[in-house]
């Protein structure tokens, strides 16, 4: 049982983990928490139907279009909505994102409905045995990508000229300006990004979590704190403590009870909090100075 | 001075008028006016649980219909739904401005045990008629008050049902129960738990899921573990797709039973048919495959109101509240239109069964001769349709 619990956690853990980067990349690059991350994920998953069931187009040109459409759809957020405020304080930008939310729930709702709807593609059930426990292979495609995109990212990061321009905007935005990085462009850039991950994530979730304007809102709040959980900052700290909630919230579900599973995610966040403010990957520090 | 003694005696002669024409004006309740009556209900209609809709869509439609038809009595029926999104907070706010701003005659139809257990003493205290609630929890069923007519049997009731159905179905002594964590699945433990000893069977696993919970898998593991020989699920459609896409994960063959509320076309649409194969669902209406003319004139005038609407039981909750609704109405066609005669005529439907319901028989005083739907069948799932199961009992 132990094994079974800790696989079916990391399968959790790994949807997490896919909001949590995107949620981790606008944070680090915007100052914003942006709370409509799921929902642009969510509209990817509503167009994948679209696409797959109503115009029949093959799954992986599907995955090709619900990219690029939520990669518009951050640009869009990111020049029409985001960038006329974005000299405003944190508050004001995270409240935006929650009316950014709203819209888009209403949106999804005017066009496909709230009923709850399968998604026309589904993994192959047989499930894969691992070590004597089984894991689905729709969770299993979802921690492989989740685990790629956050190397991509990291690789994108760290050794392209866009990435550390990226890293030097959120270390000091007025020097970065001065030394001639196009603020504004890699600002939009980061928009594109969210909307990028967000449509891998609205095609991959989609099988398992099922359709809906509401589908997200779990996935988000639990990607947020394991964003926090990782620091905030950190890629690899919010794919460390995506996993690391699936399989706590699992072991407590499993051992304890299942009134506590819920809980878990949000006690070990304030646990942590309390003993490492700056998270599991301490990037943060630099704002005690 | 002379004019002033005249304006007062006229003054004097309007409120006279007023007074002696007072109890004709208010003779009719709240929400009755010469050409239409005003009835309200809660519904899911956006939110997690929005499948339930389905219920506010199918009493709408039996509305749009009748109104169509020319109403009842000349009165057309303005039949006003608000999202409450299962969220019972919402719910009271809603329900208070229901009755204290739109002044609705009856709140018909509304939706969920957990909406409705936070506002059903407001609802009784304030002496609104409560018709054809979708909830089965106990609190709701069994409160004693002349204004509420349960829809179906309580969660308590179906509990029993259910163990008695895994014993003599199944054969199994030892079950797992897997709950939705609110007032309807708390209440079928309570009745699962109340008849073991009677039946000899042994609970041993008995895990509960969050409404929004993303997956069941903890649950699901711990279940199959606990060597149980059947699984009584308490769930609704799509925490029920996930329990059934776990269990052919885990490839762990149990018989399942699920309770009525979770009988919906979308549990296989969501989990796969194979997932699905074999699994037995309680229910309390007809399917929409009866032959019988009472559904399919349902299942004509949904197709004809909400056309995008896949046809199921949970349509059904909402026409029998809307249906019993109106011919209580129906049979108020003279005399003041007020909600306590509306309590009395309902109280007289006497083995009436034009409506959904294949007999309707409300008796006097409250819970349980107030439910409208008194017995619950079964259906199992098989090569891809539901299909009637008589247990040994009936």
């Amino acid at each position: 049982m132990l094994g079974q619990q800790i696989l079916s956690g990391l399968a959790t853990g790994s949807l997490y983990a896919l909001t949590a980067i995107a949620v981790v990349v606008v944070f680090r690059n915007t100052r914003t928490i942006n709370l409509a991350q799921g929902d642009f994920a969510m509209i990817g998953a509503f167009l994948g139907i679209v696409f797959l069931k109503d115009w029949g187009l093959n799954y992986y040109v599907t995955i090709l279009l619900v990219v690029a459409c939520c990669i518009v759809l951050g640009f869009g957020v990111e020049r029409i909505i985001m960038r006329p405020i974005a000299n405003s304080d944190w508050l004001t930008l995270f409240t935006t994102t929650i009316g950014i939310y709203y819209i888009l729930h209403g949106v999804a709702g005017l066009f496909w409905g709230r009923d709850t709807k399968a998604f026309p593609l589904t993994f192959d059930p047989t499930p894969v045995d691992i070590l004597g426990a089984v894991i689905s292979q729709g969770h299993l495609y979802n921690m492989g990508w989740a685990l790629a995109i956050g190397a991509v990212l990291y690789a994108f990061f760290n050794f392209t000229k866009q990435g550390v321009a990226m890293r030097a905007l959120t270390d000091d935005p007025e020097a970065a300006y001065m030394m001639g990085i196009p603020v504004r462009f890699i600002v939009l850039l980061t928009w594109g990004l969210a909307g990028f991950i967000a449509g891998f994530v609205g095609i991959l979730i989609a099988p398992i979590i099922y359709v809906s304007p509401e589908m997200m809102d779990e996935v988000l709040v639990k990607g947020y704190v394991a964003a926090v959980f990782g620091g905030l900052y950190s890629i690899q700290g919010a794919v460390i403590g995506a996993l690391l909630i699936g399989v706590a919230e699992n072991l407590a579900g499993g051992y304890i009870g299942s009134h506590v599973k819920t809980a878990t995610a949000f006690v070990m966040i304030v646990v942590l909090l309390a003993f490492r403010p700056q998270g599991l990957i301490g990037i943060q520090k630099r704002r005690e100075i | 001075m002379k004019f002033g003694r005249r304006a007062l005696m006229s003054l004097a002669a309007v409120a006279a008028i007023g007074v002696l024409g007072a109890p004709a004006q208010a003779a009719d309740g709240p929400g009755i006016s010469d050409d239409s009556v005003l009835i309200c209900s809660y519904q899911p209609m956006t939110g997690k649980v929005s499948s339930y809709f389905r219920m506010g869509k199918g009493a709408d439609a039996w509305f749009k219909h009748v109104n169509e038809n020319g109403g009842v009595n000349g009165r057309m029926i303005d039949y006003k739904m608000v999202d409450d999104k299962y969220e019972p907070a919402r719910t009271k706010n809603i329900v208070k401005r229901f009755v204290e701003r739109d002044e609705c005659f009856a709140i018909v139809a509304p939706l969920g045990s957990a909406p409705t257990s936070a506002v059903i003493e407001y609802i009784v205290d304030q002496s609104v008629p409560l018709i054809g609630a979708g909830t089965g929890a106990e609190k709701n069923l069994t409160i004693a008050s002349q204004w509420v007519f349960p829809l179906y049997p309580s969660y308590y009731t179906e509990g029993q049902q259910l163990v008695r159905f895994a014993k003599e179905v199944f054969g199994a002594a030892k079950v797992a129960v897997l709950y939705q964590n609110d007032p309807s699945g708390k209440t079928h433990i309570a009745g699962i738990e109340s008849v073991l000893g009677d039946h000899g069977v042994e609970v041993v696993a008995q895990e509960g899921y969050e409404p929004k919970e993303v997956d069941v898998s903890s649950q699901v593991i711990k279940m199959k573990e606990s060597g149980a020989q059947a699984v009584i699920c308490s769930c609704a459609p799509e925490p029920a797709a996930k329990f059934y896409t776990e269990r052919a994960k885990l490839g762990w063959d149990v018989p399942v039973v699920n309770v009525f509320f979770g009988k919906s076309p979308k549990v296989p649409e969501l989990a796969g048919e194979a997932a699905v194969e074999g699994v037995y669902f309680a229910t309390i209406f007809r399917d929409f495959d009866s032959p019988a003319p009472q559904i399919q004139e349902a299942k004509s005038i949904l197709a004809k109101y909400y056309p995008e609407e896949q046809p199921d039981a949970i349509h059904l909750w909402g026409f029998a509240g809307a249906q019993v609704f109106t011919e209580a109405l129906r049979r108020m066609d003279s005399g003041a239109i007020t909600r306590e005669r509306l309590v009395e005529t309902l109280e007289g439907i006497d083995n009436w069964t034009e409506s959904v319901v294949p007999n309707v028989t409300i008796g006097e005083g409250n819970a349980p001769e107030h439910f409208i739907v008194k017995d619950m069948s079964f259906v199992v799932y098989k090569g891809g349709k539901f299909e009637e199961f008589s247990p040994p009992w009936m």
